[in-house]
């Protein structure tokens, strides 16, 4: 072995042994003041939290362990539901927790206030940062001299930065240097760091700015004061002057910028850049919607479809043309025509057996919940492996991208992935889910025959479908947005987002988002307005109290959502001043607004999720859920919470103390009914017989998986632990770990759970397993390596990246991700087999799992009206109440007296509405103005013509429903007989 | 709650049509169709939920049956007079609105603003209580609960936002002149 | 047995004999789930223009050098405007009541009416908008006018949709009599009424009378 290979050999064990560190130029290795404070208050943070996360964890494994079914020594109780004193220690240890990280949050927030001075002998340095596209420019204005991507500062003393941009938002970032700050058009930050070692450290964009973000990196270099002032001497006597023309000649886009030296500056250039930001472009602000984009003045990065140097004149279909098929990229276009190919012979197939007349009455025009809830989960489902097929490609990009290497996707591509892959997760996957979800299992629940407005459950599944369809589209006709999965203004603006990208995510939102709307309105009265006779609020099951919790913050938080929306259509459209830099606009007030939305947006998906467990930990324990009053009093705590907490989103962008430390303390606040959750789930499995079907091991893999995520939450509720964390991929793995961890295994724990119910046959139980332990080792295998990297000072959403020590840990997660696709290749084939085998899986399939609550008291899958008779709740545990009773009393209950059931009628409405509300978005996102009035018109007219049918139910005859329902008790019979012998 | 479905399918519009053309005058004919309906009492027909088993008795169970929201709970007549009155309080504060909007001599300047925003909040009152009936009754317990909601949440997000702009705008360092 | 005693009360909430009277499920009458169910609409649509006016409170300092409110607000239009959208909402309440007794006549004048007094206050409101346009004070000008324009406009467009629902009430009242059906839109529409005017009330007190002040 010569010494070369050695050399490497060493050099990659350094590189691994430093990844695996965390350490490496990273937020563990600081070098100022500022990062030192932080990396303590994280590693602080931290240890408090493992000091109770390591022992739930724990437990939780051994509990589940120690109960098995099989085990004859564990002591089974199933009475034992409820302790006072358990109660209150479930309440108190979080409580102590968070109330420690708060004091730690709010002394925090004000000892590194960005803003804030630090101590020191020394005056300041001030440094001016302009954030430009796409590189960042230092000036120096005691000292007249200025720089562009590189930044050079004598060690000792404190530097006080003040921060603008000359275009879109951008973030200033130095990870060793300690915290990091927005810089915004317009405006001023204000940030004091300071070295205290000399070296060469590294500088980013933190926040997601276009195409040329991935370069737009700079190098810190702290030398000792006297080498800092010879530095100086140097820069002076450089010839090239930065003034006015020569920094309009700077704001053209470029990439990848060596550093610059200018040895002098015009006075007070950075003041009149902010107040420039209002004037210099206010020629561009009359701009109506008929006018190009290109005459404002870019040289954009778009696509060539876009086609940016040619000016259309508007024909009849707008800004249509053949321009928009994206034949210059092969990716799309190919997976697009797979998905036209494979759509076209499923249709064709659906055809030829005779299943379109069978497809429009009994799905597509179908009212009914539990038809509508199926719907909303397979398109769900159909929507995971679109938005999964955009994280393998992102993974694998970053794997290949490194040390100058381009990767197989263009920032144009690249950008319109991740934005896509959010939008598609959170909205047409997670949400389209959990909706899916309660729309079947809440009226079952609740002992009923459908939800409040059927009809309108329709309108609202199809418009969901309607925004999934435009998403869809935007892949074959033009392009997705390219601004991250919410689109922060300025660059979802016009100015830096000319394309129809945005245009097709604000309409596929406001679409979608107009019939969450309406499912909120629907279940929540459904929830409090229509309950089985006896079902007070406090015998409702816990999913139907997560799901009103859910719903009502879908009512309180969409509209919110609406209305930032439709400021950002106006300001695209008809050149209103929302958000815009000029003119007074105000992108900051974009980003509050949309988190406003956004964080209830999080509990909205976590809470049906919450309650799915509650359900599969109860069942499967064969317990009743324990502390079921503390489970509602959390439920209800979150939903107000979360509306308490949005700022946690961007406490970076240079709020005071006092509000950072406030809404930090808020977050950690909501970590108690949370934490309370966790406990209750833990003692409702101990002391019960626990049988370890999939639905039960998505619940333990979740409770294991939550709590990290939850700990890695807190963390980052910490203001400046944040301010090193925020953007990072730390940030992304932090909400990866608890959406996957908790909204989708939660799905999937729920989908195990109801399928027999839903279809009449059981999951296969092998392959679930199996996807159990690919997803859960794939999350783990792909999110660690993310945490690891976040540390080391890797942002998020970068196209390609430059340090060799990432390289290990980015292939690992392309690993973990290649993990996960065995596991949804497993689910897939577990459909299959299911589906093959289905006649053999019927057995005892009204009540498979012996259930709790009225769903399992009819026939899977239930008749159109649910229940023959509505059951009677006289029980906390409506279904197992019944069931001892039965048992007890060692006597069938009589038949009851069967009557006329009236039900409401299919109706084509919501398909009708889709289809002009699909077509009213896609000629808004085109410009073809006649066709928006048709849709609306459209829309308008279906909803008259609904409004005028007079036949609105149809009868379901006594014979029938008899029928339906001897079937299903003589099967309750044998099986309570046989339960009966057992016992 | 007196929700007994009574026959649905009296052709009621044609004797209303014929009453009130025999009638007198208009406003003759309002007062005695309101009248009637006094008698009548909350005459809304209501189909019990269609798809509801049993007798209507069952129905008349507990939290299910809060009052609708909207709907005068009391007969006709009063709610004729309920509607005067809001009318006549909402024009009232209007008025005093403008009045304290406009006239910049009898009110102390720097506390016009608490006076107009607690008007608006009187008015909006007004107009839930004597149009929107909204009561504290035990049948408007949901209703009242929804609108405690929405109001909670409107002052959280309109507190937090006005907080958080304000103190980003304070943070944003103005240019110095220099 | 205790399993039983477990099973119906397994949490100590003394379910059973001592349980309060009320809130013991059932299914309510169809005509308050469809009037709980617009009343939560109405909740959500009003978190929506909240949205409105937080953005409005906002950027109400940011007229980009452009006017501000106290140049362009005309208080004698926002007191006609006002007093239109007051009687219609009190013309809608007796449309209601003539209709729960079954007056067809009178509940088409006070409909006709209510519609009416709403197109006079989308005149008024569209003279304003073209009269502010016209002098160079459109949205496109500054933040402020953005934020005025999308508010008041927002709310002119609720009472569009208003009028046009009238119209399609009275419509399907005229063909299809007193259905319990048609009578629960009815009630539905007056809530929607109502609520259009409580927003006009902070639409008047903060965009107009704070702002002709400021």
């Amino acid at each position: 072995m010569g010494p070369i290979p050695r050399t490497r050999i060493i050099a990659l064990a350094v590189c691994a042994a430093g990844a695996l560190g965390g350490c490496g130029q990273g937020v563990l290795d600081p070098q100022g003041p500022v990062a030192a404070a932080q990396k303590t208050i994280l590693i602080n943070s931290l240890a408090i939290m493992l000091a109770i996360v390591v022992p739930t964890i724990v437990a939780t494994l051994a509990v589940a362990f120690w109960f098995r079914a099989s085990n004859s020594r564990a002591r089974y109780r199933p009475d034992w539901t409820f302790s006072g004193e358990i109660e209150l220690v479930v309440w108190a240890v979080p409580s102590m927790v968070v109330l420690l990280l708060s004091g730690i949050a709010w002394i925090g927030s004000h000892e590194l206030e960005p803003s804030k001075p630090l101590r020191s002998q020394s005056p300041p340095v001030i440094v001016e940062v302009v954030s430009l596209d796409w590189k960042w420019l230092f000036i120096y204005p005691q000292l007249h001299i200025a720089t562009v991507n590189q930044l050079t500062i004598p060690t000792g003393i404190p530097i006080a930065f003040r921060l603008t941009s000359a275009s879109v938002m951008n973030s200033f970032f130095v990870p060793q240097l300690g915290s990091q700050i927005y810089t915004m058009a317009g405006m001023a930050t204000q940030l004091h760091l300071q070295a205290d070692k000399t070296g060469t450290y590294r500088g980013f964009s933190a926040q997601y700015s276009g195409a040329g973000f991935a370069d737009m990196r700079f190098k810190v270099d702290a030398v000792t004061p006297e080498a800092f002032d010879q530095w100086v001497g140097v820069t002076r006597s450089q010839t090239a002057t930065l003034d006015q023309a020569q920094y309009v000649a700077l704001t053209q886009r470029s990439r990848s910028v060596a550093p610059i030296s200018y040895g002098r500056v015009s006075d007070g250039l950075f003041d009149s850049i902010i107040g420039m930001s209002g004037h210099a472009m206010s020629g561009h602000s009359s701009m109506t919607p008929s006018m190009p984009a290109s005459k404002h003045g870019m040289s954009p990065a778009v696509p060539a479809g876009t086609a940016p140097g040619r000016v259309r004149r508007p024909g009849m279909f707008g800004k249509l043309g053949w321009d928009a098929i994206p034949l210059h990229e092969p990716i799309p276009l190919l997976t697009s025509l797979m998905v036209l190919v494979v759509g076209a012979g499923v249709l064709r197939w659906t055809y030829a057996r005779g299943f379109w007349p069978y497809l429009w009455r009994e799905w597509i025009t179908s009212v009914d919940h539990k038809r509508i809830g199926v719907m909303y989960c397979l398109l769900a489902l159909v929507m995971l492996l679109r938005g999964f097929s955009d994280a393998l490609l992102m993974r694998s990009q970053q794997a290949l991208a490194t040390a100058g290497a381009p990767g197989f996707l263009p920032p144009e591509h690249y950008d319109q992935i991740f934005s896509a892959h959010g939008t598609i997760m959170i909205f047409f996957v997670a949400m389209t889910f959990m909706v899916g979800v309660m729309n079947f299992a809440v009226p079952l629940q609740l002992g009923i025959r459908d939800v409040a407005f059927p009809t309108l459950n329709s309108v609202s599944f199809w418009l969901t479908a309607s925004g999934v369809l435009l998403v869809n589209i935007s892949l074959v006709v033009g392009e997705f947005a390219k601004t991250g999965w919410l689109a922060y203004p300025p660059l979802s603006e016009l100015e830096y987002s000319p394309g129809v990208g945005v245009d097709y995510y604000l309409w596929s939102l406001q679409i979608s988002g107009a019939g969450t709307l309406l499912t909120g309105i629907n279940l929540v009265t459904t929830i409090l307005k229509m309950r089985a006779p006896g079902m007070s609020l406090t015998r409702m099951p816990i999913f139907c109290w997560t799901s009103l919790a859910s719903n009502l913050l879908i009512v309180a938080a969409f509209p919110i959502l609406t209305a930032t929306l439709a400021m950002l259509l106006l300001d695209r459209y008809l050149g209103f001043h929302f958000f815009t830099i000029d003119r007074g606009g105000n992108a900051m007030m974009y980003v509050n607004l949309i988190w406003a939305w956004g964080h209830p947006e999080v509990y909205i998906l976590i809470l049906p999720a919450f309650g799915i467990f509650s359900e599969v930990i109860a069942t499967f324990s064969s317990k009743p859920l324990f502390g079921y009053r503390s489970m509602i009093a959390a439920t209800m705590a979150i939903c107000v919470l979360s509306f308490v907490v949005w700022l946690h989103h961007f406490f970076t962008m240079g709020a005071g103390a006092n509000v950072n430390g406030f809404f930090g303390i808020m977050t950690m606040i909501i970590a108690v009914p949370t934490g309370v959750k966790v406990f209750n789930w833990l003692f409702t499995m101990y002391g019960g017989r626990i049988r370890f079907t999939s639905p039960m091991l998505w619940a333990i893999g979740f409770m294991v998986t939550f709590v990290i995520g939850g700990m890695t939450g807190v963390l980052l509720a910490v203001p400046p632990a944040d301010f090193v964390l925020h953007n990072s991929v730390f940030l992304v793995a932090h909400f990866h770990n608890v959406v996957i961890g908790g909204v989708l295994f939660g799905a999937f724990a729920g989908y195990t759970y109801w399928f027999p119910k839903a279809f009449g046959f059981t999951l296969d139980e092998r392959w679930g397993i199996r996807a159990f332990w690919l997803w859960t080792a794939g999350f783990y295998v792909a999110f660690m390596p993310l945490y690891a990297l976040g540390l080391m000072g890797m942002t998020r959403r970068m196209q390609h990246t430059d340090d060799p020590t990432w390289v290990p840990l980015l292939w690992t997660a392309a690993g973990g991700v290649a993990l996960i696709a065995a596991g949804i290749a497993c689910q897939i084939t577990q459909l299959v087999v299911s589906i093959r085998s289905r006649d053999a899986r019927r057995a005892n399939v009204a009540d498979p799992w012996n259930g709790r609550t009225l769903e399992w008291a009819t026939a899977s899958p239930p008749p159109s009206f649910n229940f023959a008779i509505l059951p009677h709740v006289e029980f906390e545990e409506a279904y197992w109440g019944m069931k001892r009773r039965a048992i007890q009393d060692q006597a069938p209950s009589v038949e009851p007296q069967y009557e006329n059931i009236e039900m409401p009628r299919n109706s084509a409405t919501g398909v009708i509405t889709a289809f002009f509300s699909t077509l009213m978005g896609f000629s808004l996102v085109w410009h073809i103005w006649w066709a928006v009035v048709l849709g609306i018109f459209g829309a308008f007219a279906t909803f008259v013509v609904f409004a005028w049918r007079d036949e609105v139910e149809y009868e379901i005859d006594a014979d029938i429903v008899a029928l339906h329902d001897r079937a299903t008790r003589a099967m309750q019979q044998s099986r309570l007989a046989d339960e009966d012998c057992a016992s | 709650m007196t929700d007994t479905p009574p026959d649905g399918k009296r052709p009621w519009q044609n004797v209303w049509r014929s009453r009130i053309r025999t009638s007198l005058s208009y406003v003759d004919g309002l007062m005695r169709s309101v009248a009637l309906a006094t008698r009548r009492h909350d005459g809304v027909e209501d189909d019990a939920h269609g798809r509801a088993p049993g007798p209507a008795a069952a129905l008349d169970a507990g939290g299910a049956n809060d009052h609708a929201p909207g709907l005068d709970p009391v007969a006709h007549r009063a709610s004729l007079i309920g509607y005067v009155t809001g009318l006549g309080l909402a024009a009232l504060l209007t008025a005093i609105s403008f009045w304290v909007a406009l006239d910049r001599e009898t009110f102390w300047q720097p506390g016009v603003a608490v006076g107009l925003c607690v008007l608006a909040a009187a008015q909006m009152g007004i107009h839930l209580v004597f149009f929107l009936h909204l009561t504290t009754g035990p049948d408007n317990v949901n209703n009242a609960l929804a609108v405690a909601f929405g109001v909670l949440i409107i002052v959280l997000f309109g507190a937090g936002t006005l907080w958080i702009m304000s103190n980003l705008d304070t943070m944003m360092l103005p240019p110095v002149p220099r | 047995m205790s399993s039983v005693g477990a099973a119906e009360d397994p949490h100590h909430l003394a379910h059973g004999h001592t349980a309060a009277a009320r809130d013991e499920g059932g299914i309510a009458p169809k005509r308050i789930v469809v009037s709980y169910g617009f009343w939560l609409f109405l909740v959500s649509d009003i978190i929506m223009f909240s949205a409105f006016f937080a953005a409005y409170a906002v950027l109400v300092q940011a007229t980009a050098g452009g006017p501000a409110g106290r140049d362009l607000f005309k208080l004698k239009m926002v007191a006609i405007e006002t007093a239109l959208l007051l009687a219609s909402s009190f013309t809608c309440g007796l449309a209601v009541i003539a209709a729960s007794a079954r007056d067809m006549d009178w509940t088409q004048r006070a409909l006709g009416a209510t519609g009416l007094l709403g197109a006079a206050f989308l005149g008024l409101e569209a003279y304003e908008f073209s009269g502010l346009i016209r002098e160079g004070a459109g949205p496109q000008r500054s933040a402020f006018l953005s934020a005025f324009f999308a508010l008041v406009g927002c709310h002119g467009l609720h009472v569009s949709a208003g009028v046009l629902w009238c119209g399609t009430m009275m419509a399907q009242i005229w063909t299809k009599g007193f259905r319990a059906d048609i009578l629960r839109r009815l009630l539905c529409f007056g809530l929607f009424w109502h609520a259009l005017d409580i927003i006009w009330i902070g639409v008047f007190t903060i965009v107009y009378l704070m702002g002709a002040r400021s």
